[in-house]
């Protein structure tokens, strides 16, 4: 358990130790794993959509995963593979265009405090489905989740992921994704990370095929003491592939971020763009806010572009609403909310928008 | 058909690699061992507490482990490197003393040349030794001192005793520590409150002997409200064993003062370049880096700003040039430890041929430093698809009013640009070349005297077919 805690989630290249952004500790002690006995797909089966036990694919994935760079540690990836309670193979028919939502809820609680998850989304050529993983908590102490998803979209396919957590206040929270895009394959992620007192997330995206696209939309919320590693790495392995990362973000009272985001332009990855952006609002003078966005190139007929900005937020917005009648605190609120709208946006399920939104409100309620 | 790809020529280093008869008068062993550090030391007379300093940094350095970051070290291997060469002469006040040979080097690197035309004064240091200093007779009038760090530590002992390896102490990492034990020659300047020395003062760091290192140790003092740029420039013949350089700067900018530093390094190709160089700034006061970093087979040099009062100011210019088998990581950091602090960072590098460079960069905002502000801006030109450049930057910030951005481009010339520029009437071939002298130029056109040469060089190329 022990290796497990150390070096969880390493950036591609490392710099300065004095930083502390080259990998990530695990702070809380690892429990004894114990069975999560919930059923979490809550949707029906849809035409052209076969969900399974993964432990009972494995040797149907087994050549894929091969392939896969999750990023985090060999540590981890063995402690998911030996400790998993939980977890789905998830495969979508050539050509199936999947209307509704694939939806996954995991909802930590006394009996089930711990979960190890580890899903595989197989999309076939040309097909394109949504999967929706949702993260919360009831009623519970010191709540452990860890796990691994990988994708893989085949020639044409499009996979939209979206992972949303919420857990509570003292739970931990250790989530790796990883991808691999085919030609004219799509990876699209939109990843939202809001509870749990430490968050270690990361996704790695490998455009493999001519014409593949990654995108990453992501929000985090830090307030008290919490504290929040975020990984994103997208490689460029092939020709005209494309890229984004865009990352929104506030952090309130002791809250710490360290966000890492690389685009690596892999020699041979001729013709790709690749972007990230990444803004931060500050409200608090006691929060740490650490960006690490990395442009790794190989290749000289790419365009990568990155940007970062962090600061206080945009006091003429303030101004503007403040004259408009509404109190200094209504105001912050209502920007911190249409600044997360877009990333929101893209939830396709109105009940787990809203139910994102209830839960920020009464969180901003602290602004 | 293929697209020509643009030719762009390695910078001609002619003079540079002209080497002279390895002539010294006292060479060290090779190697590191205690022995030879107070071997170095006796050659030096140095006073007790340097002695000790000395063999305390070699027992940090023994103790220390590599960097786990960064390019290979392999090839270093102390125990083939010469850490002190004492050339054969005495350190000159006039020119005309200075043994012929040596001369002629430095009058083919300019340097005379520079200091009869635009230098208030000249430190020129050749393997391990300063063999001529000279400076201004004004300046010496308004209490200005420049001289060689040997010098200084027997005519200015206090103040050296002071400040010497405070700012960069040996604990901070392995060739700091070994500068510490082993450094030899240098520049020590002290401008007292309130001078404005508006002529640069320069020093020039020749090595010449093979297989040997160079750890010149640099002091600059710019007191309360005075002014001053220094220029240090440094260049090796190529050898084919490693040489080593492991120099160290500390900049001391008092309050209301202003320092401009500047420096070209342009090491030869066999050089490991590990250089450290570091300034605290007080209240209002400011440090302006320009930097070029042309030479070396590998080099790992990121200047570091430390903003300590109140309204502190930093600002770095540096082009980064890595061709064919060159590993640059270079960069800069700042850190923000005082409110109402600012800094402006702004990096350009080209690579060809293979060659890598790295922009390596932080800034980082203390707790107390409230309403600073911060620019990073790196951009990047690769000249085909054998070479790498990576931009490696980190920002740290632990507090809410602050406002800091960073940008990082990367990405081959526009036909936009070629086309508009095209419509003007402008040739193809020249278009293209004004649109790569362009992307150096804003730190091009800071960077002074002889160093242009270099510089031009770098802008002067050869342009055929399309770049990328």
């Amino acid at each position: 358990m022990e290796k497990l805690q150390k070096n969880l989630s390493p950036i591609p290249v490392k710099t300065w130790n004095w930083l502390g952004v080259n990998d990530t500790v695990l702070e809380a002690d690892i429990p004894a794993i114990t069975d999560y006995s919930k059923q979490p797909v809550t949707t029906g089966s849809e035409k052209g959509v076969t969900i399974t036990d993964i432990r009972l694919s494995r040797d149907t994935i087994k050549f894929m995963e091969k392939k896969m760079d999750t990023g985090a540690s060999e540590a981890m990836r063995d402690f998911v593979k030996k400790n998993q309670n939980s977890g789905y193979f998830i495969e979508i028919e050539e050509g199936e265009k999947i209307g509704t939502p694939i939806f996954l809820q995991y909802d930590l609680d006394e009996e089930n405090p711990t979960l190890v998850d580890d899903h595989f989304i197989l999309a076939h050529e040309n097909s394109e489905a949504t999967i929706i993983i949702n993260y919360k908590s009831s009623c519970i102490q010191n709540g452990f989740h860890s796990g691994v998803t990988k994708v893989f979209a085949k020639k044409g396919a499009v996979v939209h992921l979206i992972k949303v957590q919420m857990l509570a206040d003292q739970d931990t929270h250790v989530d790796a994704i990883s991808a691999i895009a085919d030609e004219k394959g799509q990876v699209d992620f939109t990843l939202i990370e809001l509870g749990a007192l430490q968050t270690i997330t990361g996704c790695r995206t490998q455009l493999v095929g001519k014409n593949s696209t990654g995108t990453i939309h992501s929000l985090y919320f830090g307030d008290q003491n919490r504290k929040i590693d975020i990984n994103y790495v997208q490689t460029h392995q092939a020709r005209e592939s494309l890229s984004s990362i865009e990352a929104r973000g506030v952090l309130l009272d002791h809250s710490q971020k360290v966000f890492k985001g690389t685009l690596d332009f892999i020699k041979g990855s001729s013709g790709s763009k690749g972007k990230e952006e990444e803004y931060t609002v500050l409200l608090s003078p006691t929060v740490r806010n650490r960006s690490t966005p990395l442009m790794l190139c190989g290749e000289d007929a790419v365009e990568g572009q990155h940007a970062v900005s962090t600061g206080k937020m945009d006091e003429n917005k303030l101004f503007y609403l403040m004259s408009r009648g509404l109190s200094e605190a209504e105001a912050k609120k209502l920007i911190i909310e249409a600044e997360f709208q877009p990333i929101l946006e893209k939830i396709p399920v109105s009940e787990l928008r809203d139910t994102i939104s209830m839960y920020l409100r009464r969180r901003l309620n602290r602004v | 058909m293929d697209k020509k790809k643009t030719v762009v020529e390695d910078i001609d280093r002619g003079l540079y690699d002209i080497k002279n008869e390895d002539r010294y008068r006292y060479k060290a062993s090779k190697g590191l061992t205690p022995q030879i550090v107070l071997d170095i030391s006796k050659e030096k007379n140095d006073p007790e507490w340097m002695r000790e300093f000395r063999l305390r940094s070699l027992e940090i350095y023994n103790q220390t482990s590599m960097p786990t970051w960064g390019p290979s070290l392999h090839e270093l291997d102390m125990d083939d490197i010469v850490t002190y060469v004492r050339p054969d002469t005495e350190m000159k006040g006039k020119w005309q003393e200075v043994p012929d040979d040596i001369k002629d080097t430095f009058e083919r690197l300019g340097i005379p040349q520079a200091e009869r035309e635009s230098l208030a004064g000249v430190g020129a240091q050749y393997d391990s030794e300063v063999v001529y200093h000279s400076v201004k007779e004004e300046l010496v009038k308004q209490g200005v001192v420049y001289t060689d760090m040997e010098s200084a530590l027997r005519e200015y002992e206090p103040m050296i005793k002071e400040y010497f390896m405070k700012l960069v102490t040996p604990n901070d990492h392995k060739f700091v520590a070994l500068h510490g034990a082993v450094w030899s020659g240098g520049s020590f300047v002290y401008v007292p409150p309130g001078v404005q020395v508006e002529i640069p003062l320069q020093s020039y760091f020749r090595l010449n002997s093979p297989g040997a290192g160079q750890f010149e140790h640099t002091l600059i003092i710019v007191d309360k409200g005075a002014k001053l740029h220094f220029i240090e420039g440094c260049s090796a013949p190529k050898y084919n064993v490693t040489n080593l350089h492991a120099g160290c700067v500390e900049l001391y900018i008092k309050e209301d003062a202003s320092l401009r530093y500047s420096t070209i390094e342009n090491w030869s190709r066999n050089m490991l370049n590990l250089n450290t160089k570091r300034a605290l700034v007080e209240k209002n006061g400011s440090i302006e880096w320009v930097s070029g970093s042309f030479g070396s087979k590998i080099s790992m040099l990121y200047p570091r700003s430390i903003l300590k009062g109140e309204g502190a100011r930093a600002e770095f210019n540096g082009v980064t040039f890595a061709a064919q088998g060159q590993v640059l990581d270079t960069g800069a950091a700042v850190i923000h430890a005082a409110p109402y602090t600012s800094s402006n960072i702004n990096s350009r590098s080209i690579s060809k041929g293979g060659g890598v460079a790295v922009y390596r960069g932080a800034v980082k905002v203390a707790p107390n430093a409230h309403h600073c502000k911060s620019l990073v801006s790196c951009e990047s030109l690769m000249l085909d698809d054998l070479s790498r450049s990576d931009t490696l930057p980190v920002i740290d910030i632990q507090n809410d009013e602050v406002d800091i951005g960073h940008e990082a481009r990367i990405g081959r010339i526009r036909e936009e640009a070629i086309f508009y520029l095209m419509s003007r009437g402008i040739s193809e071939q020249e278009a293209k070349a004004m649109i790569v002298r362009g992307f150096a130029e804003p730190i091009a056109k800071e960077l002074p005297l002889e160093y242009a040469v270099e510089m031009n060089n770098l802008i002067n190329i050869e342009l055929e077919g399309t770049i990328g």
